[in-house]
């Protein structure tokens, strides 16, 4: 190898050496899902070898600007605001607000990623518009204005009375049951039984979980999307527990799909809770 | 191929939102029949609301409730200020994105024919 071709090959390591920094260095500012991320990158890789063939590498990651800057461009080219993962998660509490507001959107899709864990939920602001009891634009700073306190108060009450029940079915039956079922298959009676403790624990699960959120909607003052959010799966929870305790109290024998009737009953019965609180405020909101 | 032209006219609705209220306040159906009408923009109220929720975020546009004489009380949009602000800054640069595709859709292919004048 002949020292020209030596020094050729050091000079092409050079460049390459800084193409490479440059696309790290905009890799630790880029915020974007992996296959997007890998894409993007390869791209201003491709891109900046190009640029250096004409310009030098130096001259090339100059004129392509602070990584910053160029992260934040592919950021918004490279985003694909169709994408949707497989299957979404989400646990991150800065996610949460946004998730809650997205399953309480009229004009949002029928499904929409879990508010906290994996899978989706039923957008619940969705149901209630294709019922007739939510409008597109209802849930607005005006109308959360003009909510009464005492309709957040009749939706805690709303929730509490199933929970409440379903605590009392599931204490009754943990006191006279021997056994109580505890799973069923789609088309058939009970296949499992257990303790009554063990089989009505999930009962209390539900039940606490609705009173808990229905607490949080009436008391926090989060923005009424939110807060509607909050009301509409406390109110499934609590009824899924009183749906629940009764089959698991008396109806051993019905089959397990009649859980997909209680959650249909639930979802209903949530949008109804939701659109008459919202229906509250839009009566007394100002009219001009 | 779908979701390219869907981006495209998701930008361009914004726009179309702001110039239907620079005609005065309208109320949100009325907005969604007036972009529905027009087929190239392919508006529904499932994409026209989002829009409308976003502008008035952002203080584009302001809200107030009335009276409707068919049932309940309608939300009337209008420019707000900083609306009628953003809607001229949008009409100039929109022009002027036409005008420069114009020139590029027009062109033979030849780079260096793009922009020139006849």
């Amino acid at each position: 190898m002949t020292g020209h071709e030596t020094s050729e090959r050091r000079g092409r390591m050079h460049q390459n050496n800084l193409i490479d920094s440059y696309v790290d260095d905009v890799d630790a500012h880029l915020r974007l899902p992996r296959r997007s991320r890998l894409q993007a990158l390869a791209d201003l890789r491709a891109g900046l070898r190009a640029a250096a063939l004409d310009l030098g590498a130096e001259e090339a990651v100059h004129t392509f600007g602070p990584a910053a800057s160029t992260a934040e461009r592919l950021a918004s080219e490279y985003a694909d605001p169709f994408h949707r993962p497989w299957l979404p998660f989400g646990l991150s509490p800065r996610s949460l607000g946004a998730r809650a507001r997205a399953a309480m959107d009229p004009a949002g899709p029928w499904f929409v990623p879990r508010v906290v864990g994996i899978g989706w939920d039923l957008n619940l602001g969705r149901l209630a518009r294709a019922v007739g009891l939510l409008g597109f634009d209802d849930l607005d700073d005006e109308v959360a204005r003009a909510i009464p306190h005492d309709a957040w108060r009749w939706a805690f009450v709303a929730v509490s009375v199933p929970a409440g029940l379903a605590a009392a079915v599931a204490a009754s039956g943990v006191a006279a049951m021997p056994l109580a079922p505890a799973h069923w298959p789609l088309l058939g009676p009970a296949d499992r039984w257990a303790p009554p403790d063990v089989a009505f624990a999930p009962v209390l699960v539900f039940a606490a979980v609705g009173e808990a959120l229905a607490v949080v909607a009436v008391w926090r003052h989060a923005d009424l999307p939110v807060r509607l959010a909050l009301a509409g799966f406390g109110s499934i929870a609590a009824v899924l527990a009183l749906g629940t305790a009764v089959t698991t109290r008396w109806l051993a024998r019905a089959p397990g799909g009649l859980s997909l009737a209680t959650l249909s009953v639930a979802a209903l019965g949530a949008a109804s809770l939701v659109g008459a609180v919202v229906r509250s405020g839009r009566t007394r909101v100002r009219v001009r | 191929m779908e979701d390219r032209q869907t981006q495209l006219r998701k930008g361009a609705l914004e726009l179309a939102v702001l110039a239907i209220l620079r005609g005065g306040e309208r109320y949100g159906a009325e907005i969604v029949d007036v972009l529905a009408s027009l087929p190239g923009l392919d508006a529904a109220a499932g994409t026209v609301y989002p829009v409308l929720g976003r502008l008035n975020r952002s203080k584009l546009v302001d809200t107030s409730w009335r009276e409707s004489p068919y049932g309940p009380p309608r939300k009337y949009y209008r420019l707000s200020r900083a609306g009628h602000g953003q809607l001229e800054r949008h009409i100039v640069a929109w022009r002027q994105l036409v005008q420069a595709m114009e020139s590029v859709l027009a062109s033979p292919g030849d780079a260096d024919t793009v922009g020139e004048r006849p």
